[in-house]
């Protein structure tokens, strides 16, 4: 596995205006990392992915992806930085006026010189993937929440990004449909050389699949600790990270 | 639309054949015992690159399957960099294989890329209904009549729950806040003072125009002061405030209660056993039904003095124009006003709320659910407008 650090946070405070919900935040993350981002509720963590996907820029500090500040970067490196992350939101985020083919095929038709059967073909792929073949036609406000997250996955995937954001990807899912989550999650990061950085609680999800994370505290509102979560569960120096990991063994 | 299997299955054209033949294509079929005469076994190396965008159409590899052939192993002993466009020209092969019965070895393929094709192909498409034969002409008729009537019962049902939890509210049994009607009061009344003001002005303007033209040729200037104070008291005092309130009250009233069923708000007030009716509905109604005579009387009388700037101008002296006005309108005029402004108060909130209460599960049932509000309450608003004045003339108001 490649050391060098793919991403870089380094000193960053997050927040919403004067509001300050995490500061001096510095971790790193390696190429082809499952890099988990965890805590407990309202300590921060869709925030900080907001603030590392650029929706929020932070008050202080800086997220560099291979040596590049996303928000100091010119126009075009910011675009093409973009092009090569895939995000899947809490709630799927899906168009709702677009059909679900429609869905997975726009970032293919914005950013991709493909015709349109090759279009078609590649969003057929993406939706047989995320188990959704066959639902091509169908509205969002006709699927269920399950197959909204799978949707939205397969839009994510649509341009085999380097980088795929996941929130919550597992919230809301039945433990069968979320342990095949995880394993798609695993097995597009392989087949496709992607690191994947997910805000999750489900602390099966984060022992079975995750290779690194970070663990954010709401009282201190900093960074307990970070690494692999399966040493954290029994050697983390800080005893609120094994607690908190150690759930996970009893639940 | 993105459904591969409407594609022509065999597409093999000579410039396809000699890529082949030239080697250009990634990946090519050969037979896996060569000294076997028939090729029914046959080999599918796999090549090159496959990147998105450079990599042939999917279909490519099942269009060149050959004759005859019942088992395909696939090699990718030459196969260097991939992305999903292998993945989905795979997926496709598979496919084509299973429908005619065609073994696919995929076991020597990197792990990996096994991986994704199973993970693929382990759900079975969806299979979507057979569609059902048209109906008949008749039926259609029939179900489309018994649609609208159901709108119509139910838009009869909406207007039994307000009277329900009006009475409701009367007796002090309603499940009301006070500070919800304060808010929408406020919303309604004080923050909608700008655009009323400049609206009512214009319009009084535009009535004094109107009329001079015609007065001016008789020299009865004079009577501006008249068309305007009747024209803005009785009817368009009346009916711009309310035609803003649909526009600007009654648009809000159906984003408010369609986002809030989308988010599910509505279900969880009605699992708490509280009424949406009296909770969401009555204080919005009744906040229109306490504001909209007062903003009528505020825009009368700023439609009047639009009036008069205009009549000054054309000179009327400022005394005759308020001495005119003053006994051109009677208090049965004021009444009819006020009695169309609580009344068009009413359909606003009803058109609102109803395509509110109505919405459904997402972001464009609730811009529908606005567009809705505001073209029902319109078509109420004329008609209503129109029955009044019908039933003012028949009772000499």
């Amino acid at each position: 596995m490649d050391t060098k650090p793919f991403i870089s946070v380094r000193d960053l405070s997050i927040g919403y205006g004067d509001r300050v919900v995490q500061e001096k935040l510095s971790f790193d993350i390696r190429q082809n990392d499952i890099f988990f981002i965890i805590g407990g509720s309202g300590c921060g963590k869709t925030t900080l992915l907001k603030h590392m996907i650029g929706l929020i820029a932070p008050s202080k500090g800086e997220v560099l992806y291979n040596g590049v500040n996303l928000y100091e970067a010119d126009p075009e490196t910011r675009l093409s930085l973009l092009k090569s992350w895939g995000i899947t939101y809490q709630s799927g985020a899906l168009f709702s006026s677009m059909t679900l083919a429609e869905n997975v095929a726009l970032p293919l038709q914005i950013y991709t010189d493909l015709s349109e059967r090759q279009i078609a073909e590649t969003v057929a792929y993406k939706l047989a993937l995320v188990g959704l073949a066959g639902y091509e036609s169908f509205y969002p406000a006709e699927i269920s929440g399950g197959m909204h997250k799978r949707a939205g996955l397969a839009r994510a995937i649509a341009l085999d990004p380097q980088l795929l954001f996941f929130d919550e990807p597992s919230a809301g899912l039945d433990p069968i449909s979320s342990l095949r989550l995880d394993q798609l999650i695993i097995q597009v990061c392989e087949a496709l050389g992607s690191t994947a950085i997910i805000v999750s609680h489900e602390l099966p999800s984060i022992l079975s699949i995750g290779t690194n994370c970070i663990v954010l505290d709401a009282q201190t509102k900093t960074m307990l600790d970070s690494g692999d979560p399966k040493e954290l569960l029994h050697h983390s120096q800080q005893e609120k990270v094994r607690q908190f990991l150690s759930r996970a063994g009893t639940a | 639309m993105f459904t591969i299997n409407s594609y022509p299955s065999k597409i093999k054209t000579i410039a396809h054949a000699q890529k082949i033949r030239m080697n250009v294509l990634p990946f090519r079929f050969e037979p896996a015992a060569p000294t076997a005469g028939t090729n029914t076994h046959v080999n599918l190396f796999l090549c090159g690159d496959w990147r998105l965008g450079s990599a042939p159409e999917g279909a490519a590899l099942y269009d060149e399957i050959p004759d005859n052939c019942t088992a395909i192993t696939l090699d990718t002993t030459e196969l260097e960099q991939w992305d999903s466009s292998l993945m989905i020209g795979l997926l496709q092969l598979a496919r084509r294989c299973e429908e005619e019965q065609i073994t696919l070895d995929t076991s020597s393929a990197p792990e990996s890329l096994q991986q994704l094709l199973n993970l693929a192909i382990s759900i079975p498409p969806y299979q979507p209904p057979a569609q059902k034969p048209p109906l008949p002409l008749a039926e259609r008729i029939h179900k489309g009549a018994l649609a609208h009537w159901q709108t119509f019962a139910h838009s009869l049902m909406f207007i039994g729950d307000i009277s329900l939890a009006c009475n409701n509210w009367v007796r002090g049994k309603a499940d009301t806040r006070r500070q919800d009607l304060v808010f929408f009061i406020d919303q309604a009344g004080p923050r909608a003072l700008p655009i009323v003001t400049l609206i009512a002005l214009l319009v009084g303007m535009i009535l004094a125009y109107l009329g001079s033209v015609q007065l001016r040729q008789l020299g009865a200037q004079i009577y501006i002061a008249d068309l305007v104070a009747v024209g803005m008291v009785r009817e368009m005092g009346a009916l711009m405030i309310a035609v803003i309130m649909a526009g600007r009250t009654g648009a809000a009233y159906a984003a408010q209660l369609g986002t809030m069923q989308v988010n599910e708000e509505i279900d969880a007030l009605k699992t708490m056993g509280i009424s949406t009716i009296e909770f969401l509905v009555l204080p919005r109604l009744l906040a229109l039904v306490l504001i909209m005579p007062i903003l009528c009387i505020y825009a009368d009388v700023v439609g009047i003095i639009g009036g008069a700037l205009i009549a000054t101008s054309m000179d009327v002296n400022l005394l005759q124009y308020i001495l005119q006005t003053q006994g051109a309108i009677t208090w049965s005029d004021i009444f009819a006003g006020l009695i169309k402004s609580v009344c068009f108060g009413i359909l606003i909130a009803i058109a609102g709320c109803q395509a509110g209460i109505n919405c459904g599960r997402n972001s464009d049932a609730v811009g529908m659910a606005a567009t809705n509000a505001v073209v029902r309450a319109i078509v109420y608003l004329v008609i209503a407008d129109a029955a009044f004045n019908v039933l003012f003339d028949h009772v000499n108001i």
